[in-house]
């Protein structure tokens, strides 16, 4: 296994991350001079005015571009970390947050508070609906899942499974009897935009994302051991149930303020932690940050290309994620499988 | 939020203050094909800057540049075309777009979906007012009644219609309710086969078993979905609608958001048509 060193491929990534916060900033629909969109937040910040742009120019890159540009890195850094502490918790690559119930749930809570709640109150009805019933919903399959004998990790997937179904018949049932304003309604909230990002969200993001990475950073020992196998964790000294309960419902808190923020963005939360695993290695306490920081950069990008290659209109982020992602993730499973067949030679 | 209105407040004032040196012409943006409709009977087409992606693609209007879907505006998009006014449905989104664009002086123009010809009505007149054309408004409501009292010679009462969304896996049918297909029967005075509330899927059988007299197959009208579903669902002839040759398209675009100038064309075509058959058509 030829792995990169955790060092440079950090380097890499933040240096990606410099050139994408920087193409964000200057890029977009309006055109303006880009030394005078950096200037502008400089001038924010220290409350000087040396941009000489237009103050109609200064709010697309104070209210437009930058709360959006900071709402992509948090959000991506928040669903790449929890598909990392999913992967790693349930010791199965196809697990992400989907998995334990937690989209589906917020999903159904969207939509109930769409089809059944006056349109007024969608504004703050349907992240917190979203957010409510995701953690819920994974409340629940996390009770089925427990027994006296502790929590079997087949039960809580399986409780997945069904609950999801019986999640997506419930929305197919809500669609069906609704009318079709909000039929369309739901299907943009469906696709995942960050196009509502504000100073508010963007707060709550970063106050989830801060809160989240050092959390998960401290149990980075603990998820390790669980790589081994839950018993052995056990022998360890892990505190194994408590661990998993933890780790589950900060999981669901994650993806529930990135739900409220951007609606349901795919893809990262499933392939950002392998991508990293397979170049970097299995060891948590370098997965999680750099599942985040690739996490904020494949978000970023992808946003990026949303909001500027079909403009003046816009692409579902969803859309790029997957687009830019799947290429990236099926090279790196090419490569892993040459390894294989040489060292199985 | 605070800063966004702070600044825009700003912004507007110095818009205004740019407008009265220069009395710029209007720059419009359309958000919905039946605003767009509206602005062009309103002799606006020139003021277009960019219409929505349901907007027809025809004529004067394929040139311009497409804004995308109206629930989810990009505001920077749209500021990059220096509008004037936004015009669309009270369905375009999200708030943040469209707080951003009222802060930076976009004057928006938001009308609610129109189910029935008042409503239509109202929608023009405050159209007309917003942008300052009260003489051509009222020319257009002289035909809108002319159109009116031409309908109701042609009445279809008596007639039960079938307006079919959609034909995939089943027919998505127009129920009763606030929806554009209840809002063109209306138009056409008859009454709806469906008897539940908004759009819902039902099987062949059960259409059958409704014996609509008229059935409206709303689609593209460059692919006459009325031939298109015929040939593909041949058991529609046994109907009563098609035993007598009374299955029409109808343009859905004209009835993107509740009804349209257009749509009102459009019935005043259907209800000719049910009047004279021509033996040649569907």
């Amino acid at each position: 296994m030829n792995r990169l060193p955790a060092i440079p491929a950090a380097a890499v990534l933040i240096s990606l991350l410099m050139v994408g916060v920087v193409l964000s900033l200057t890029q977009g629909a309006v055109s303006m001079p880009a030394s005078g969109s950096l200037t502008a937040i400089w001038d924010a910040v220290f409350s000087s005015d040396r941009s000489g742009l237009l103050s109609h120019e200064k709010v697309i890159v104070l209210e437009l571009r930058l709360p959006r540009l900071l709402l992509a890195m948090l959000v991506g850094a928040i669903l790449a970390q929890c598909g990392a502490v999913m992967q790693g918790l349930f010791r199965n690559p196809l697990a992400d947050p989907g998995i334990i119930g937690v989209s589906s749930g917020a999903a159904v809570g969207a939509v109930l508070a769409i089809v059944v709640l006056p349109v007024a109150w969608q504004i703050w009805a349907v992240p917190t609906a979203a957010f409510v019933a995701g953690l819920l919903t994974t409340l629940l399959v996390y009770s089925l899942a427990r027994s006296s004998a502790g929590t079997s990790v087949v039960m809580l997937l399986l409780a997945g499974v069904a609950v999801a179904a019986f999640a997506g018949a419930g929305i197919g049932f809500l669609s069906y009897f609704t009318d079709d304003t909000r039929l369309r309604e739901l299907s943009v909230w469906q696709m995942g935009s960050l196009n509502g990002a504000n100073h508010q969200l963007v707060l709550l993001a970063l106050v989830g994302f801060v809160v989240l990475a050092i959390w998960f950073q401290r149990r980075a020992g603990p998820l390790n051991a669980f790589l081994l196998g839950e018993s052995e964790a056990r022998h360890l000294g892990v505190p194994v149930e408590r661990m998993k309960l933890e780790l589950i419902v900060l999981a669901a808190l994650g993806v529930g303020i990135a739900v409220a923020c951007s609606g349901i963005i795919g893809f990262v939360g499933l392939v950002v932690p392998h991508l990293v695993r397979l170049s970097c290695g299995p060891d948590h306490r370098r997965l999680l940050p750099l599942s985040a920081l690739t996490g904020a950069v494949l978000l970023m990008l992808s946003d990026l290309a949303a909001r500027t290659l079909v403009s003046p209109a816009e692409l579902p982020v969803g859309l790029l994620t997957a687009l830019l992602g799947a290429p990236f993730f099926l090279i790196l499973l090419l490569q892993q499988r040459k390894q294989w067949s040489l060292s199985g030679a | 939020m605070r800063i966004v209105k702070m600044t825009g407040s700003l912004l507007a004032g110095l818009m205004l203050a740019l407008q009265v040196q220069a009395a710029e012409p209007m720059r419009l943006i359309s958000a919905d094909a039946g605003a767009t409709n509206m602005i062009v009977a309103l002799g606006l087409a020139d003021s277009l800057v960019a219409v929505d992606v349901t907007s027809p693609a025809s004529g004067d209007l394929a040139e311009l540049p497409r804004i995308g879907y109206h629930r989810n505006l990009s505001a920077e998009g749209l500021l990059s075309l220096s509008p004037t006014h936004l015009v669309g449905t009270d369905h375009m989104g999200p708030d943040t777009t469209l707080s951003v664009l009222e802060g930076a002086g976009v004057e928006l123009i938001r009308l609610p979906a129109a189910y029935s010809l008042p409503a239509l009505e109202s929608n023009l007149k405050t159209m007309a007012e917003a942008l300052g054309r009260e003489a051509q408004a009222q020319s257009l409501l002289d035909r809108f009644a002319a159109q009116t009292a031409e309908l109701q010679t042609h009445s279809l009462k008596g007639n039960k219609v079938a307006f079919i969304l959609s034909a995939r896996g089943g027919f998505r049918l127009a129920g009763a309710g606030s929806n554009a297909g209840q809002a063109m029967i209306d138009l056409l005075g008859a009454d709806n086969v469906a008897d539940f509330e908004n759009y819902r899927t039902v099987s062949m059988e059960s259409l059958l078993a409704m014996e609509p007299d008229v059935i409206l197959v709303a689609g593209e009208m460059s692919g006459d979905p009325a031939a298109a579903l015929l040939d593909s669902q041949p058991l529609l002839a046994h109907t009563p609608a098609g035993k007598r040759g009374h299955i029409y398209s109808v343009d859905g675009a004209s009835l993107v958001a509740g009804l349209s100038l257009a749509a009102l064309d459009e019935a005043e075509r259907v209800a000719n048509a049910v009047g004279n058959p021509d033996p040649s058509s569907h």
